[in-house]
């Protein structure tokens, strides 16, 4: 679709303030808590139109994506809904007092920071991706709003703390910052005469640590070109605040019935938001007809990521796993579809190979594997752990769970890798290299990639580009499980152990 | 028992009490939600000990004997009490240094075996490190008041307490930290690392050259300070040139077309400063008149702060107290004044309590002196600002725009 270069390119800009979305209105810092009156249905259309960009923004930030790609896309997605909006002329139903994009910002900012801030994921996921629009409208923004920003911070700051004032410097007195300037930007200053923002250095760590700003007596000196740092971590840090804040209030908000439903369909949509995109729940995992059975384990266990086929294989040699590994396997089992019943018989079946009794067992496992299913203790259905998880965690020496890329040298790397199915060696040193030099996921997903193509360049496969590479960073296990599974009609065995083509289910 | 006698009569209670409630501020709850940690014999830690008063403090260190007194952060509740209470956290917390010896052991060029001479012999390592430190403390982050303590062995801490840098946070602690944080390009790295050169970490020459200083203004500033010490206290130790763990070290690990040269210099010529004079020729050629590279790197090996930053980045990490005698070597850990600091020899000036020896005598009462006017400065300055805060703020408030 193309976009008419001129809408595009200056969302912001004042001659078409009133024709733009309300999320592309000017930035600001929501110091006041709105007070309007609006009738609830666009409360709800606001709302979900919000929290639509914020996922759209953490889809992007999840791949990585540039700030340049990032703001390229909240444009042509705001072009695209300010169109959509004139089409089915959302903009006459909506009454008069919502009709001016300043209230309409406020408000949904205001209900999604009511909704999320009840819980820490949420608020962290709320926080970061409404920084991230923040510093997209801040750099969209004109000179004045910069200033109207700057006394809005003024005007918070208490008697006792001067929070931000503007020196001017001249350049032949001070060489330092000359010098400071070129180094960051690789150019000298305009004039001889540089405006500098003062402000106490506690409020720019991230330029102090880098030494990217002259501090004396305590206080730091901003080049204008630093102003948009200053004011996005002054966003973080005043919302991260408010959120703390507003938790403790927000019971006399849903006191409210229209307005607690609101809110907590909008909590319910982000759950669902988050769970496609990281977490793989029993229920959806039958729901797409993909679970699997205790039966299955045998065949589909070369289809599991590295990190799991590894607790299998030592399940099956020692018919133990420490508790650690347990948890990681046990929740990921849970994550394919086994049920708790499933679950039990298979972790009873295998220790007591090991020479546990079926007796100790009950007293010392089965109510673990009972609380994972949240029927026991606080009652918590747990999640299968995602990559970041596994990763974080470092097991020690003893101990086998974790992720292999990470843990293992690279000779066991490699000798797992052989045991999993990769049998040329120039893929498995690929893999390795990957893993050391601390490419964990990508590592991970170039296993699949290879076991599924059993050679190494991936233009070669069947496979095209473009699909190889959006895949080739693993980023939970279940994924790459449903995910392999998927694929399984090109996969070529490397080893004895060829899965069943037949899918049960 | 000598611990004993040293908590009843020596170690001074009432200033550290002073100094740690920082009364002036009217928040007597300061000291009472202290967390003091002790060590007892047989290394047994006990953490989150607070104390209401001096009297309660007195009577618990002759009744425990710790073998050390670790000062921790100043609590939300009285930290005795912690595993009463749900949400138990840190407030405040002096912002704390710590330089040791032994992370400058490759450049540490008088070996000794006791640890205390070693630090005598040493010291002017640390010195450059405390007097740089505490300059860029005061000039650049504003801080005015800092304590300097030699640690009992090897090493010194340094205390910020003025209010703004008890407050940070600790992401802030983590920035100064980082700030303060000079990572040499890998081939100097080495060295401290490994201790021993390996040709894998020969560098090329480019890779140096491009570590300049002209764009960081501190670095220059901190350059331009260590430079004179280093010709007065390292170009001129006799074992520098000699001594094969020191300046040939180095040189095995810069630009082999460098190093043979300045190897044939110096075989051939005597050892005095002039050939450091001509070593510097080459070193700084092809870009004369600039400390490029090479001069740089070897300045801030030897002699720029090696940070223990660990200590420094969380407001609830632990630091051994002033007064407490080292576990090790039973010396008291005594202050000293930055002015001082290139006088003060630790063999001298920090106290041992030993069989033999009881009295601890005038430095000790020099150095309990140098506490309390720490502290009387303290505030005294404060109760000065207190006054013309007020007036200051009106005037500032004008300069805004």
């Amino acid at each position: 679709m193309q976009f008419p270069e001129s809408s595009v390119a200056s969302p912001l800009s004042e001659k078409g303030s009133n024709k733009r979305h309300f999320l592309g209105y000017k930035p600001q810092f929501y110091l006041q808590c709105p007070s309007d009156e609006a009738p609830i249905e666009s409360l709800w259309e606001i709302a979900a139109q919000r929290l639509e960009l914020l996922q759209e923004i953490d889809k992007l930030r999840s791949r990585n994506s540039s700030f340049q790609e990032l703001a390229s896309a909240i444009e042509k997605s705001l072009f695209l809904r300010r169109h959509q909006n004139e089409y089915y002329s959302y903009e006459d139903i909506i009454p008069d007092r919502l009709s001016d994009a300043e209230t309409r910002d406020v408000l949904s900012h205001y209900l999604l920071r009511l909704a999320f801030c009840k819980e820490r994921n949420a608020q962290v996921w709320f926080l970061q991706n409404e920084t991230v629009l923040f510093q997209w409208r801040l750099e969209n923004s004109a000179p004045p709003q910069i200033d109207a920003l700057l006394d809005q911070l003024q005007s918070l700051c208490s008697e006792e703390e001067i929070s931000l004032r503007k020196v001017v410097k001249n350049l032949d007195q001070v060489s330092e910052f000359a010098q400071l300037y070129h180094r960051l930007y690789q150019k000298l200053p305009n004039s001889m005469t540089l405006m500098l923002y003062q402000v106490p250095f506690e409020q720019v760590p991230e330029l102090v640590r880098h030494r990217s700003v002259i501090i004396r007596s305590g206080y730091a000196y901003l080049f204008p070109e630093q102003l948009t740092s200053f004011l996005v971590s002054r966003f973080r840090s005043l919302l991260s605040k408010n959120l703390g804040v507003l938790r403790k209030m927000v019971h006399v908000a849903e006191e409210q019935e229209q307005l607690k439903l609101l809110l907590e369909s909008l909590r319910e949509s982000q759950q669902l938001f988050v769970n496609q995109f990281s977490s793989y729940s029993l229920e959806a995992a039958e729901k797409s007809g993909k679970a699997i059975h205790l039966e299955d384990l045998p065949q589909v266990m070369f289809h599991m990521p590295l990190c799991m086929f590894r607790l299998m294989k030592r399940l099956e040699q020692n018919h133990h796993l420490k508790h650690g590994a347990r948890l990681q396997l046990g929740l990921f089992l849970k994550g394919c579809g086994l049920s708790m019943e499933e679950s039990v018989h298979f972790w009873k079946t295998e220790f007591s190979k090991g020479g546990i009794s079926s007796d100790k067992f009950d007293k010392e496992y089965a109510y673990a594997i009972r609380h994972h299913y949240g029927k026991e203790g606080k009652r918590a259905s747990y999640t299968p752990y995602s990559c970041m998880k596994i990763i974080q965690q470092r097991p020690s020496a003893h101990e086998e769970h974790g992720c292999p890329f990470r843990e293992l040298n690279s000779n066991s790397l490699d000798n797992l890798l052989q045991t999993y199915g990769i049998q040329d060696a120039e893929c498995r040193a690929s893999i390795v290299q990957k893993a050391q030099e601390g490419h964990f996921q990508v590592a991970c997903g170039l296993t699949m990639q290879m076991k599924k193509l059993g050679r190494l360049t991936v233009s070669e496969g069947t496979a095209s580009t473009e699909e190889s590479d959006s895949h080739s960073i693993t980023t939970h296990p279940n994924h790459y499980f449903f995910e392999s599974l998927a694929r399984k009609e090109n996969y070529s065995p490397g080893s004895d152990n060829s899965p069943n083509r037949e899918r049960r289910h | 028992m000598l611990r004993r006698r040293y908590y009843q009569e020596y170690f001074p209670v009432d200033l550290m009490v002073r100094w740690l409630s920082y009364s002036f501020q009217r928040n007597k709850q300061l000291f009472e939600r202290r967390e003091l940690s002790f060590t007892l014999d047989n290394e047994i830690y006990v953490r989150y000990q607070s104390f209401e008063s001096a009297e309660d403090l007195r009577k618990n260190l002759v009744q425990k004997l710790p073998v050390k007194i670790d000062i921790g952060a100043v609590y939300n509740y009285p930290p005795c009490s912690q595993s009463l209470v749900t949400l138990f956290a840190p407030l405040e917390r002096e912002l704390v240094f710590d330089i040791d010896l032994t992370d400058y052991e490759d450049v540490a060029i008088t070996k000794s075996e006791d640890e205390v001479d070693l630090c005598d012999n040493n010291w002017y390592l640390i010195a450059a490190a405390v007097e740089l430190l505490d300059r860029t403390l005061r000039e650049d982050f504003g801080f005015q008041h800092i304590l300097w303590v030699y640690s009992g062995r090897r090493g010194v801490h340094g205390w910020i307490c003025d209010e703004r840098a008890r407050k940070l946070s600790d992401e802030c602690r983590d920035s100064i930290v980082e700030y303060l944080t000079v990572r040499l390009p890998s081939c100097l790295r080495e060295i401290s690392v490994n201790g021993e050169n390996s040709s894998s970490s020969l560098s090329p020459d480019d890779t140096i050259r491009q570590w300049n200083i002209l764009g960081d203004p501190f670095l220059k500033r901190s350059f331009e300070y260590l430079y004179p010490l280093f010709l007065k206290y390292v170009v001129q130790n006799p074992q520098f040139f000699s001594d094969g763990n020191h300046f040939k070290k180095y040189l095995s690990l810069i630009p082999f077309h460098y190093a043979s040269q300045i190897e044939q210099l110096i075989e051939s010529s005597s050892i005095d400063v002039n050939l450091w004079e001509r070593i510097e020729e080459i070193l700084k050629e092809p870009k004369k008149n600039s400390y490029y590279g090479l001069v740089v790197c070897l300045v801030f090996h030897y002699l720029y702060p090696r940070l223990d930053a660990n200590v420094s980045r969380h407001m609830n990490h632990l630091l051994k107290s002033p007064f407490c005698l080292h576990p090790k070597t039973q010396r008291v850990c005594v202050p000293f004044s930055v002015n001082d600091v290139w006088t003060f020899q630790p063999s001298q000036d920090a106290p041992q309590v030993s069989d033999e020896n009881l009295q601890l005598g005038d430095k000790f009462v020099v150095a309990k002196q140098r506490m309390e006017t720490f502290i009387e400065n303290f505030e005294r300055i404060q109760k000065l600002e207190n006054i013309n805060t007020n007036e200051q703020k009106l005037l500032q408030r004008h300069d805004f725009i």
